[in-house]
């Protein structure tokens, strides 16, 4: 009886042990299971999910920047639009002055004329650097002008040169005459030799 | 004693790792939200536009034509 008492005693004591570890062991159990589940959630779900929606958040802003930064050009656009609409009738003085393409053939006429009416007798005429057509391109990609020199020598007496010089600087195309020099000849007649530029530009009609 | 010293370890490691893989994922969500490439033929068309216009030039050439 007394053995009974005490094996019965011994077995309820185990079951108490094991049944007061249980709970704990449990909890724990259901704590490591939770947080492998959160690092394999936020791993395999969470971190392709939040980056996706950050990048298309970023894309909105970037897009809204965009947006913003391309009105504020359109605005800019329309007032230089409606500035140059108002200057339109004043732009044939820029096309005079600086013609959208060589124009050699005219420029020489002109020389020729205002050489015939100051009297004076052209003996050179020479025209450098003139740009072939698809280097000219080229070469006004980068600088939107393009310049061609030019050297001129006439015989005359020194008013005729003088108003020779004064008329070819007021061409109606642009000359920027870099030197002039007045030569005197064996003959006792003077030549005048004048160095200088022409530009033009290469851009589009219709500005 | 033994097995609640491995729980305990283990559930620090986890709550670490826990820890760091929320911060690395924090930070791959900002990089996202910061990394925007426009291309390159957008921004050169979002350069400004000056509108002005210099009408001295035109002023001048007037008075040149004159």
């Amino acid at each position: 009886m007394v053995l009974e008492y005490k094996n019965n005693f011994n077995r309820y004591r185990k079951y108490l042990i094991s049944a007061s570890r249980q709970p704990l062991w449990q909890a724990s159990i259901a704590l490591v299971l939770s947080l492998l589940l959160l690092i394999i959630l936020l791993f395999l779900v969470l971190r392709p999910t939040l980056i996706t929606i950050s990048s298309l958040f970023g894309q909105i802003n970037s897009q809204k920047q965009i947006t913003q930064q391309l009105d504020a050009k359109i605005a800019s656009l329309q007032q230089a639009q409606t500035l140059l609409n108002s200057l339109e009738p004043r732009l044939i003085h820029l096309d005079n002055n600086l013609p959208t393409s060589a124009n050699l053939g005219i420029w020489t006429s002109a020389v020729e004329t205002i050489a015939s009416n100051s009297g004076v007798a052209i003996t050179n005429l020479s025209l450098l650097n003139i740009p072939i057509s698809n280097i000219a391109t080229a070469t006004a990609q980068l600088a939107n002008l393009t310049k061609i020199d030019f050297n001129i020598t006439v015989s005359g007496d020194y008013p005729q040169l003088v108003n020779f010089v004064d008329t070819l600087e007021k061409l109606p195309r642009l000359v920027d005459l870099t030197s002039v020099q007045v030569q005197k000849q064996k003959d006792g007649g003077l030549n005048l030799v004048a160095v200088g530029n022409i530009n033009f530009t290469y851009a589009q009609k219709g500005y | 004693m033994h097995k609640k010293g491995i729980d305990r370890d283990l559930i620090i490691v986890l709550t670490t790792t826990l820890i760091t893989l929320g911060c690395w994922v924090g930070f791959e969500v900002y990089r996202a939200y910061t990394k925007i490439t426009i291309p390159e033929v957008l921004q050169k068309h979002l350069q400004p536009l000056n509108p002005t216009l210099n009408t001295r030039v035109l002023d001048k050439l007037e008075l040149r034509d004159k």
